[in-house]
């Protein structure tokens, strides 16, 4: 289980969905701000001198002038920008304080171009013009802010600056326009309707990024549950198979191969005993904490559980590996076993002071050839171990029940693969045991 | 949504989308649009509604009506959909220059008005409500039809504007109108672009869901559907819980001559084949399979799988319900699995056997396991009984043995076996497999 699941699991849907959806608008409010950034420096160094030298009526040491403003203007926005984003990227917490600020700023900057215009040139220009149009853009750039709120105060901000600019010029040079733009720039539908139009955009783009937002809330949930589900599917497979399972599909490859390999049961005897002398909560619960020490100790030393089947656990050792490191694979199945036993024994000595059920686990090892692979039908599937192997472990386990004093048996062939001395310690003679179903006996060895 | 493949998904999701702000958007216009004609027609009062402001009335309504009429005949006939979209597109677009060119031509003054009205930002608004379709098609075309438009009407009319207002005004000026299309432009990108991350946020969504769906898929395939709404509906965490139900256990009885005889891959193929049968089988009974263990099958019955209906009945009811269940259910397990071998017999290729054992009591189900790794398990001495019992078919030479907690829940037609307390505790039943058929 990797650190990202850990995360997952921890955490719940609802902080999953805003954490994402404050993440879509840091990153969006990044781009706007380089959009933003992009616009100023078109403005200053393509726009405005094509603008202001290639008019023909206005004085070189005039537009000059103008430009320079502009200029400063633009150099200032353009490094509020740099540190902004310089800080913003560093921090997502201040997202919010600079929206606030970022939809000021914009439409400060675009008040002081309209101004600055209106200076150079003369009122009927910029009340005429298509300058107001930067106050649209400004508004359409809030898009991108997937937020009702941020699009409403932006429309109202800019009606509100424009409005205000456009009443001051007029009323500064009071009346010296044609009577003929009486009513389409000044009194009538011009100026009002503008205002009305910049909030009725406001609230229609509003709108659209509300429903984009809806859209980035759906990825959030759908990828949410698809790492939910990722994580639970790995837990009731485990996350080795649940990889295999998965790549196996996408390479449409049935998943089918033999392998070589020790196969260990392990299984509480007397479960079903316990299960009907104690209450079955307090049983199960201890049977989770035995299942928690016990994969500890399968997936240290290399092996992998393949199912629990009530109270037993099927562990294989050698998945997909070459023959060559049986030796291994037999010795890594003895210490598993070994420590099993004994971590089990310190269990039950806790589990007797409290007065709990105590565990009698048998053990069974066995080696050989068997099938893995998914097995089942299009319904139903399971990634399992087939083979006599693993019957001879099954029912080696079950012989434990029968054979007094031996918790562990494992078969003649892993014994002999043990090379190692020290692995071999502990071990008794062998025996020769008829297993249920085998019409021969075989040697097997106890610890 | 089994096999549905991502690109397909997406075309379905934006058609939905559409189809369903299609209405909306043509609302929103028409309302734009009528508010205009209101504003018109305000004039009557004054005295100065003239002419030319019928014939604008007149396209409004026109345009209005319009948008209506296609909107009401993509309801009954779907294909229509794009060319509907299309013509709505291509008169909203339109509808502001020429309304503005009558204006122009009727009062035969002022050119200049057609650049100085507040209709440019409502042209604005009509961009964002085709964005609002949320195809990057559709919306460019808006777009270039919009500048196209404008572009022909400066140009017809540029060269009346009287030289003196042009100096004035630089916005009469080429350059000023240039400046038009610049900021029409940016403000159309922006538009374009935001369309883009839409269709890009939809299309992300669509990958999410094929990737949700495969993993469900996955997931439902090796853990079974029932378990993953369970999990997903509780926590992983739920206390296990204890049912009343019936175990099912099969077993196949020559699995390792099956091994010896056939390649692996034969072997897994034939597996599979009996599974799915079995499967069926079992599903169709109504039994939850909880595990294949190695060739063998573990499915019980209980509240687990019980529909809402049958989950009400006495306890009593419930416990005829599964008992008769889990029997029919081995009964044509056995029956099918003749037919499949008849089969086989005849391609000469190995024959199945198994045994059934049935039995039924208290089942303790639930998540067990480590925080690692968990498994929806079966436990309590009824499912180690049910796996001895199934033991025992091969000794007694019977394909199915039940215990007496399930025929005293069934009447159908059971025979004594034994009641010897040192095979099983419990007297034993068989089925004549042979004598049913």
């Amino acid at each position: 289980m990797n650190a990202n699941e850990l995360k997952i699991e921890s955490l719940q849907l609802e902080d999953c969905i805003r954490d994402s959806i404050e993440r879509e608008k840091w990153k969006n409010e990044l781009s706007i701000m380089r959009i933003s950034m992009f616009i100023s420096i078109f403005l200053v160094f393509v726009f405005s001198p094509m603008y202001l030298f290639l008019a023909p009526h206005i004085s070189r040491k005039s537009a000059f002038e103008g430009y320079l403003l502009l200029f400063i203007i633009n150099i200032v926005v353009i490094g509020y920008y740099a540190v902004a984003y310089k800080i913003l990227s560093g921090n997502k917490d201040l997202l919010n304080t600079f929206r606030i600020v970022n939809i000021t700023m914009e439409c400060s900057v675009i008040s002081c171009v309209f101004y600055l215009v209106y200076l150079i040139y003369n009122g009927l220009t910029v009340l005429s013009g298509p300058i107001f149009l930067m106050f649209v853009v400004i508004i359409l750039l809030s898009l991108f802010r997937l937020s009702f709120g941020c699009e409403i105060y932006s429309g109202i901000l800019c009606a509100i600056f424009y409005l205000l600019e456009c009443l001051y010029i007029i009323h500064k040079d009071g009346g010296t326009y044609p009577e003929i733009y009486e009513y389409t720039l000044i009194s009538g539908t011009g100026l009002w309707c503008k205002i009305i139009f910049f909030i009725a955009i406001g609230i229609i783009c509003g709108a659209l990024s509300k429903r984009a937002l809806a859209l980035i809330r759906q990825i959030a949930i759908k990828n949410y549950e698809t790492l939910h589900v990722r994580l639970v599917f790995g837990k009731y497979v485990s996350p080795e198979i649940r990889d295999y399972i998965l790549k196996s599909k996408e390479a449409k490859d049935d998943g089918i191969n033999e392998d070589y390999g020790v196969i260990l049961f392990c299984d509480i005897n007397n479960f079903s005993e316990i299960l009907e002398k104690y209450e079955h909560k307090i049983v199960i619960s201890q049977l989770n904490t035995f299942f928690e020490n016990m994969e500890n100790i399968i997936s240290k030393n290399g092996g992998v559980i393949n199912k629990f089947v009530g109270s037993c656990i099927m562990a294989v050792f050698g998945l997909g590996k070459s023959e060559e490191s049986n030796s291994e694979n037999c010795e890594a199945a003895v210490r598993t076993a070994k420590e099993m036993k004994e971590m089990t024994d310190s269990m039950n000595d806790l589990w007797k002071m409290n007065n709990s059920a105590v565990f009698d686990i048998g053990i069974g090892v066995s080696l050989g050839k068997f099938i893995t692979g998914n097995i089942g039908c299009e319904s139903r599937k399971e990634f399992t171990c087939l083979g006599d192997v693993v019957n001879v472990a099954s029912r080696l386990q079950n012989k434990t029940r029968s054979v007094e004093s031996a918790h562990v048996l494992v078969t003649a062939d892993v014994f002999d693969m043990l090379e190692k001395h020290s692995a071999k310690n502990g071990f008794g003679n062998p025996e020769l045991v008829l297993l249920k179903g085998k019409s021969n006996p075989i040697k097997v060895y106890s610890l | 949504m089994k096999n549905l493949n991502g690109k397909q998904w997406f075309r379905d999701e934006i058609a939905r989308i559409t189809s369903k702000s299609s209405k909306l958007i043509n609302n929103i216009k028409c309302t734009i649009l009528i508010l205009c004609s209101i504003a018109f027609l305000l004039k009557i009062p004054y005295g100065t509604y003239r002419f030319e402001d019928f014939v604008v009335n007149l396209i409004l309504a026109g345009i209005i009506l319009l948008s209506y009429i296609t909107n009401m005949i993509v309801e009954y006939k779907p294909d229509f959909h794009l060319a509907s979209e299309i013509i709505n597109i291509i008169f909203g677009v339109s509808s502001l220059p020429l309304c503005q060119y009558f204006m122009y031509i009727f009062r035969n003054d002022h050119p200049e008005n057609l650049f100085f009205t507040w209709a440019r930002v409502l042209s604005i608004i009509i961009l964002v409500l085709i964005a609002m379709r949320y195809s990057i098609a559709l919306t460019s075309f808006a777009v270039a039809l919009t500048i196209a438009e404008y572009a022909v009407l400066y140009f017809s009319v540029a060269s009346v504007i009287p030289s003196e207002l042009k100096l004035r005004i630089i916005d009469l000026q080429t350059s000023g109108i240039l400046q038009w299309f610049l900021y029409l432009s940016i403000a159309s990108a922006l538009i374009i672009l935001f369309t883009l991350y839409v269709c890009r946020a939809m299309q992300r969504i669509s990958r999410a869901t094929v990737e949700l769906n495969s993993m469900k898929e996955s997931f439902g395939q090796y853990v079974s559907h029932d378990i993953l709404d369970y999990v997903l509906k509780h926590s992983i965490n739920s206390p296990a819980t204890e049912y009343y139900g019936v175990v099912l256990f099969s077993d196949i009885r020559n699995f390792t001559t099956l091994m010896e005889n056939h390649t692996s891959k034969e072997t897994v193929a034939k597996l599979n084949e009996y599974f799915a049968q079995m499967a069926f089988i079992i599903e169709k009974n109504g039994g939850y399979i909880n595990k294949f263990i190695g060739d063998a099958i573990l499915a019980v019955f209980t509240d687990i799988s019980l529909d809402e209906e049958n989950l009400k009945k006495s306890e009593h009811e419930k416990k005829r319900i599964y008992s008769q269940a889990a029997l029919k259910t081995a009964k044509e397990m056995s029956g099918v699995l003749k037919e499949i071998n008849k089969k086989w017999r005849e391609k000469d290729e190995t024959e199945l056997h198994i045994g059934i054992g049935l039995h039924a009591g208290n089942i303790i189900m639930g998540n067990v396991g480590s925080k690692n790794r968990m498994e929806f398990s079966c436990l309590g001495r009824t499912v180690s009984e049910a796996m001895d019992v199934e033991d025992l078919t091969k000794h007694y030479n019977h394909e199915i043995i039940a215990t007496r907690a399930i025929v005293k829940n069934e009447n159908s037609k059971m025979y004594f076996l034994t009641d010897d307390p040192n095979v099983f505790p419990q007297p034993l039943y068989y089925v004549n497999t042979e004598i049913d058929e």
